[in-house]
């Protein structure tokens, strides 16, 4: 930015659009420090300071201490689900143009649920890896399916009938997993409780193998930032500024691919937190998605983890898997802000 | 900065079995301002989309200084040729100035900052457009007319040589239509941009337009100066429709007035039709 600006040239506006931004970003950083303690110090037993500090050092000696070391990885679990998932929405949003769009809409995690059910019945898979890699296959094939439907037919893969084919695709994966699962008594156990969705028994070694598809899609997605700003003008447009619409359009959608299968993997299909995120943020930054995405991500982490902690005081002394928490917190909120802003006609 | 030349070589394009575009071939005046008219469904779009690449044609190519347009990177195209779609989309709560910001992307590489030159060509485009005080507005905020000239703002942040426009004025009352038709031909002698445009209206196209290019099934019919495109034969034969040509007298331009088959004095009714069949006195 240039240096000597009028008080209101646009310059001068802008300006002041990127302190209030870095004033959010600066709150968010902090009320997620603030989560991820709450996450380590509340639940089932509460723990003090000096427990907390000798945990995270690695001593194991008190119970104290052991229930932070417990804590931690599923803190770490939560944070990167969270983001992954708040992130994933953000990029699904701007790829479709479908405000309500989110990782559920274009069959992503159906897929990849299907895919990990899918396993469990026919291949008796049980290994995290396993899950991992099936996971993201199954997101993969949706989000190709979905796409190839989505784009049959005059104008190529508009926002509409990529959602409607999302959507047809969602409901079909979903039948078929249910269909799959419900004579299978020895599985249905274990399905159940990975389908509602939960960051609870994470461990370093669960969360380890994730690690290089959640960077991979991190990288993908916070690379098409700009790509994402001129995909939100209309595809005619976007190709008039020099965007490469369809190449844009994949290499986004595979990072949030990426995220999703890889999430899904561990923690089960997590509803809203793609769906509520961005519009959140987009009341905070507004909708260049070089700000937008890195605060779906962080916001994305703040939502998992305080589900998270809500689902362990709720139900005490059980704890209420994230994945129902998300639901319930989620959805009065998507309703507040479907009824607050005018939302985008498709 | 010597005038960039546009041409389509035997275009045949379409989105079905049935190309819209059967062999067309034209070349636009470098410079100058050209205007797209025809009847409904005659190709004019899909001759703008051809050329601003958003349709590959089946056969034939467009040319920009006698490359290929595909051939050419697409960041590379458009910082030449630039383009404003019918109906672009300006996402929810997006402040102008951000949106004309968007007109720099071409300009912009993968990792560079935003320039003093980006700066400046904001701010010349707003200042253009008669902008720079919405500025900091919402663009969803703003009436048809502030609407349509932020997004030439924007088409105008891109510096191009060649800006494209489909129905620019579609939406917009007279007055506004006026407004950015003028705006236009501001753009063409202040900078040299040169100007191709669909249009719907054949008199206000007559007017603004150097050079008229009169389309009919997807071929040309007729392509020149307004007087030698705009008369009543060539009128009949794209349009259908029987008129009078005369000279408009606020531009000294050739003006049309359709034939309908009503409320017409007996000189201009239509020839070898019935009189008024509604029984009005002639």
């Amino acid at each position: 930015m240039s240096g000597a600006l009028a008080p209101g040239s646009p310059q001068a506006g802008l300006r002041g659009v990127r302190h209030a931004r870095m004033a959010w970003l600066f709150v968010v950083i902090c009320a997620l420090a603030a989560a991820c303690l709450l996450s380590v110090g509340i639940g089932t037993r509460s723990v003090g300071w000096a427990e907390i500090a000798g945990g995270l050092r690695g001593h194991t000696d008190t119970l104290g201490h052991s229930v932070v070391a417990v804590r931690v990885p599923r803190t770490v679990m939560a944070v990167l689900a969270g983001a992954a998932l708040g992130l994933a929405g953000a990029v699904m949003q701007g790829v479709t143009r479908n405000p309500l769009a989110d990782p559920g809409i274009l069959g992503v995690n159906a897929g990849a649920a299907m895919a990990v059910v899918l396993g469990m019945a026919w291949f008796g898979m049980a290994r995290l890896e396993a899950f991992l890699w099936t996971a993201i296959l199954g997101a993969g094939l949706a989000a190709c399916f979905v796409y190839a439907v989505g784009s049959l037919g005059r104008g190529g893969a508009t926002p509409l009938k990529l959602a409607l084919a999302g959507a047809a695709t969602s409901i079909a994966a979903s039948s078929l997993t249910v269909a799959v699962m419900l004579p299978r008594n020895d599985i249905a156990g274990g399905v159940r409780s990975w389908q509602v969705g939960g960051v609870g028994g994470a461990t370093y070694d669960a969360i380890l193998p994730c690690l290089p598809f959640l960077a991979a899609g991190l990288m993908l997605c916070l690379a098409s930032a700009r790509s994402l700003n001129l995909l939100a003008l209309g595809d005619e447009a976007a190709a008039g500024l020099g965007a490469r619409v369809d190449r844009a359009r994949a290499g986004a959608a595979l990072g949030a691919v990426l995220l999703c299968g890889a999430t899904t993997a561990i923690c089960g299909p997590i509803g809203f937190v793609g769906l509520v995120v961005p519009h959140l943020c987009r009341l905070l930054v507004g909708v260049d998605h070089r700000w937008l995405l890195p605060f779906s991500a962080l916001t994305g982490a703040i939502l998992l983890l305080c589900a998270d902690v809500l689902g362990r005081v709720v139900a005490r002394p059980s704890e209420m898997d994230v994945g129902i928490v998300t639901a319930f917190v989620g959805a009065p909120v998507f309703i507040w802000i479907v009824r607050q802003r005018r939302v985008r006609d498709l | 900065m010597t005038a960039p030349t546009l041409q389509a070589l035997g275009l045949r394009a379409g989105y079905g079995a049935t190309p819209i575009l059967k062999d067309l071939t034209l070349a636009l005046p470098p410079g100058g301002i050209s205007a797209i008219v025809g009847a409904n469904a005659c190709g004019k779009s899909t001759l703008l989309r051809c050329l601003s690449r958003l349709l590959r044609p089946e056969r034939g190519q467009v040319v920009l200084d006698g490359r290929s347009v595909r051939d050419m990177p697409t960041r590379d195209l458009a910082r030449r040729l630039g383009l404003l779609p019918q109906a672009p989309i300006a996402p929810d709560g997006i402040t102008v100035a951000d949106l004309v910001s968007h007109g720099r992307h071409p300009h912009q590489g993968l990792l560079s900052r935003w320039t003093r030159a980006d700066d400046a060509a904001v701010a010349d485009a707003l200042a253009a457009t008669r902008t720079a005080e919405l500025a900091e507005r919402a663009v969803d905020e703003l009436s048809g007319g502030q609407r349509q000239r932020v997004w030439i703002a924007m088409a105008l942040a891109q510096e191009t040589d060649i800006l494209l426009l489909d129905e620019p004025t579609t939406f917009l009352d007279i007055a506004h239509q006026v407004e950015v038709l003028d705006l236009l031909v501001d753009l063409n002698r202040g900078r040299g941009t040169t100007v191709v445009m669909v249009l719907h209206d054949l008199n206000l196209a007559a007017r603004y337009a150097d050079h008229l290019i009169a389309l009919r099934d997807g071929q040309i019919r007729a392509a020149g100066t307004p007087a030698e495109v705009l008369t009543e034969e060539i009128v009949q034969q794209v349009f259908g429709l029987s008129c009078v040509v005369i000279e408009d007298p606020t531009s000294g331009r050739p003006m049309m007035l359709p034939r309908g088959r009503h409320r017409m004095t007996q000189a201009h009714r239509a020839p070898g039709r019935d009189p008024e069949p509604d029984g009005t006195p002639p």
